[in-house]
């Protein structure tokens, strides 16, 4: 939308209201009421004034060029943002000049690179040397298309935009407010109703067109920072190794499986996988717990069949792995169904089987006995794989949920008549309930992405929790686990396309070498 | 001797330094039944000792005080005048327990080992390993398994009308998966255990119709298996207790068996008239303590006019009773006998006494003295029946 469209607008809106602002006065003057009522506006208006001052910093909406973490980023990436954002706060102490020089931006790239390839490897002297050179070229060739098609989108005539032009606008202070403000023009196209937002904070303080040039030069480098920044991140992490096309589609492939949220209906598990869902983005959970804490149990109510062997005795000895499909949800998700281990904590055997589960799973379901308060091998186990992960930094730790079983067994033991309103109880069960969710979150507290108390006694018809509670919590987790997935599919297809261009080139240079022989022996013979 | 004689002559009660050092040195000597609670969390030690000692409330918890790195004490009524004494182990199941320290510590002091355990837990290398160490390093102490929880074999039902663990550990009428679970707690903890109790000791609000299922059984157990010197406290307390119903009498109880007892010990010292005001000031405390149970403000005049409306009768039955000590050995069974039995009776009567005074009613001197007589004659009874049956289980494990 153009400026002039905007006033048009604007007068549009503006003349009845000052028709009948003249026509009312003219009638308050006639009454003689005008001497009793004439303090009202200016006092409004004052009032207004002030109101909008304070109010400024709530009015803008959150920026667009902000860097927003992305789903599959590790806690090493998020780590590394925080370096991007510091750099788009330094736009204060950038001058005009300096924006619009293109070796500027060259530079700053530079710099940002180091600075995060620095940060993914501190002991290194040279933090580039690791990378490839597909790598960095799939980086800047990203980086350079994302703002190009931002700058095309958003940027307000930016396709006629010169260069003389461009340098013309790095007069104005204020880059960083500025940078917010240029959000408004693109959430202009999107809301009108902003417009009349815009309007009211915009001419209760200062020109409008003034910071809208230097609104387009802030929010260009912040968008320039911002894609630069990611990509040098998604490079460090590995995640480019097999070229830019390789990297979109796989974020395509993300993209259109994180985007369902409709809850599964019940006749879900039931309808056969469609072939080609069981692609590369299928979810694995792993489920963990102590022995007899009813991890098969638990699968058996969640597949709604009883595959899983339950026993009075520890039964589960090596990993069982189980399939289930959610239609609505587009998900096929693999229950990894691993031995329990023991309360001196895994054994070694069990620990290695439990690794390998931890290696494929995108979401855990750590399976707690309500009755029993002792929780010393989770805290082990959990600290383990915490280890783990820390330890493998190109991987994102998967949410882990506790499911809470055998709810029937706690006290009043004999009551049972769910469902139990454990958020917020009345009845002596439901506090008990509450209270060992509670007693969770205290021994775990951020380790859990959530706490489900459950009853998965199949057997005795007991089952209450799964369907209603425990569902809903892992569908909301869908996304984060795919995310996890997707990572784990990428650096495995990476790994794969190595080896097949490896092969490739091998097989070129033997056929070379082929060739060069049989013309050599060509030439011989011939001599 | 003089001093003793002094402060006998002149109704001086020992100040609190003298009678802290004296009670020490008595409780030494006192037959207090040490148990060692050996168990993981959540296996129901707690609800054993609530039912062992009948404390209601949480004031167990409360009591608890650390003893060793791993261990807690608890002193059931008081640590001053202890009748049954609870070494607790935490933190089993938990990264590192070693037990050297509590095997050391408890080698002598602890009489005798309840190990709890859910009947269907069976995650329990945390548990049988420190026991294997503790058995081997004194194979002596008697180890009872207590197998808990055992409605978690056959959850939202009531536990069978009539017990059928009393006959026989593995009954055929129990539903099978138990049965393969005590099966097999019974191989994982053989050769490590005298013996395996079945029980469910659950809270009230749980809604089981037997609340302490099996917890007869586990007192036999105790009974049969308990040194001989410690089982007679169990009895006493146990044969005492069941005839009570009131609250406050049954909170009173455990109060005056442990003076009474600490009175017999000080009485068994082999020296004529030493006990003497030894005996009185525990009475006095005794007094002091069922007061305060009882909602009553006791001074020195209060004491002596209840208990010492008895007192010139008691202190002349004393100082005839002193002489027997001449005579050794049957002489200081009786001696004991007579201090436990007019710690007793004396306990119950003030009971009595504070009880009727509760209900509006101020009993006279001749009431309290019938009374007196009548509980004296109570524990004497008690104590020769417990005394006897101690004997005889004696008999049984030798």
């Amino acid at each position: 939308m153009k400026t002039w469209q905007l006033v048009v607008l604007g007068v549009l809106l503006a003349i009845p209201l000052a028709v009948f602002g003249v026509l009312g006065t003219w009638a308050l003057w006639r009454t003689g009421s005008l001497i009793w009522t004439w303090w009202i506006p200016p006092t409004f208006w004052g009032l207004g004034y002030l109101l909008a001052r304070r109010w400024q910093a709530s009015l803008y909406p959150a920026s667009r060029t902000r860097i927003e973490p992305a789903l599959h980023w590790t806690p090493q990436d998020e780590e590394a943002m925080q370096i991007v954002s510091r750099r788009q706060q330094e736009i204060e102490e950038v001058t005009p000049a300096q924006m619009t020089d293109p070796q500027f931006y060259l530079k700053t790239a530079t710099d940002l690179s180091l600075e995060i390839a620095r940060h993914y490897h501190p002991n290194t002297s040279d933090p580039l040397s690791s990378l490839t050179v597909v790598e960095i070229l799939a980086a800047a060739h990203l980086a350079l298309e994302d703002v190009e098609r931002w700058a095309h989108r958003s940027l307000p005539a930016s396709h006629m935009i010169t260069v003389r032009q461009w340098r013309l606008l790095g007069k104005a202070p204020g880059w960083y407010r500025a940078a917010r403000d240029v959000t408004w023009l693109a959430s202009l196209y999107l809301n009108p109703a902003n417009a009349m937002r815009y309007l009211v904070t915009r001419f209760t303080m200062d020109p409008f067109t003034q910071e809208v040039q230097t609104g387009v030069l802030a929010a260009f480098y912040s968008m320039f920072i911002r894609q630069v920044g990611y990509y040098c991140i998604e490079m460090n992490s590995g995640r480019l190794r097999a070229g830019a096309d390789h990297y979109r589609a796989a974020m395509a492939r993300l993209e259109s499986r994180t985007s369902t949220k409709a809850l599964p209906g019940p006749t879900a598990i039931d309808a056969p996988p469609p072939e080609e869902e069981i692609g590369d983005t299928s979810v694995t959970v792993a489920v963990i717990g102590q022995v007899k804490a009813g991890k098969s149990s638990l699968i058996n109510a969640l597949i709604g069949e009883n595959r899983a062997a339950v026993d009075v005795l520890p039964k589960t000895q090596d990993v069982e792995e189980y399939r289930l499909t959610w239609p609505d949800q587009q998900a096929e998700l693999r229950l990894l169904d691993t031995a329990g281990y023991a309360d001196a904590g895994a054994t070694r055997e069990q620990l290695r089987g439990m690794y390998s589960a931890f290696e494929r799973s995108d979401l855990v379901l750590l399976v707690l006995d309500a009755r029993s308060p002792a929780r010393e091998p989770d805290r082990v186990v959990l600290e383990t794989m915490q280890t783990w992960y820390h330890e493998r930094k190109q991987l994102k730790p998967p949410p882990v949920v506790a499911v809470l079983t055998h709810i029937d067994g706690l006290s009043p033991v004999l009551e049972w008549t769910p469902p139990y309103d454990w958020v917020e109880p009345t009845t002596p069960k439901a506090k008990s309930i509450s209270e060992a969710a509670a007693y969770q979150i205290e021994l775990f507290g951020e380790r859990l992405s959530a706490v489900v108390p459950v009853c998965s006694d199949a057997a005795a018809d007991r089952v209450s929790g799964v369907d209603e509670e425990l569902v809903p919590v892992m569908v909301t987790l869908l996304d984060q686990a795919r995310a996890s997935a997707l990572l784990r599919t990428l650096h495995h297809e990476i790994r794969q396309e190595r080896l097949r261009q490896l092969r490739t080139q091998a097989l070129g240079v033997g056929r070379l070498l082929l060739e060069s022989a049989r013309d050599f022996l060509e030439r011989e013979l011939r001599r | 001797m003089f001093k003793t004689l002094k402060s006998l002559l002149f109704h001086r009660p020992p100040s609190d330094d003298q009678f802290q050092d004296e009670q020490a040195r008595l409780l030494e000597h006192a037959p207090v039944p040490v148990f060692w609670m050996f168990g993981k969390t959540g296996s129901g030690k707690t609800s054993t000792v609530r039912y062992l000692t009948g404390a209601e409330d949480a004031r167990i918890g409360s009591g608890y005080r650390p003893e060793t790195k791993h261990s807690q004490r608890f002193d059931f009524p008081s640590e001053a005048s202890p009748l049954l004494r609870f070494m607790d182990t935490r933190g089993l199941g938990e990264s590192a327990y070693d037990p050297d320290e509590d095997i050391r510590e408890f080698a002598q002091s602890t009489h005798l080992m309840i190990v709890t355990v859910r009947v269907m837990d069976h995650a329990l290398e945390s548990v049988l390993a420190p026991l294997r160490t503790i058995r081997k390093a004194s194979p002596e102490r008697p180890v009872v398994l207590a197998l808990t929880c055992l409605h978690e074999a056959y959850p939202q039902q009531q536990h069978p009308e009539i017990d059928p663990f009393d006959d026989q550990l593995i009954p055929d009428s129990i539903p099978l998966d138990l049965q393969r679970s005590i099966r097999k707690q019974q191989d994982a903890f053989a050769g490590l255990v005298d013996r395996i109790v079945p029980i469910d000791l659950t809270k009230p609000e749980e809604g089981f119709d037997q609340p302490e299922f099996g917890g007869e059984r586990l007192k036999q157990a105790l009974l049969e298996l308990l040194p001989a010197a410690f089982r007679q406290t169990l009895l006493q307390f146990d044969e005492s207790m069941q005839s009570l119903r009131d609250m406050k009498e049954r909170q009173a109880q455990p109060i005056i068996l442990s003076h009474s007892m600490l009175a017999a010990t000080a009485a068994a010292v082999p020296v004529p008239w030493v006990d003497i005001p030894s005996v009185m000031a525990i009475q006095s405390r005794m007094t002091y303590k069922l007061a305060s149970i009882y909602g009553q403000s006791v001074d020195r005049n209060v004491v002596l006019k209840g208990a010492g409306l008895l007192g010139g009768r008691l202190l002349a039955r004393m100082l005839t009773r002193e002489s027997l000590k001449f005579i050794p050995y049957v002489g200081i069974a009786a001696n004991a006998t007579l201090a436990f039995a007019y710690t007793y009776a004396t306990g119950r009567a003030i009971c009595w006494y504070f009880g009727q005074v509760n209900s509006g009613h101020v009993p006279s001197e001749e009431q309290v003295s019938d009374i007196w007589r009548e509980q004296l004659n109570q524990a004497a009874k008690l104590w020769q029946r417990t005394h006897e049956t101690g004997n005889n289980h004696d008999g049984n494990d030798a």
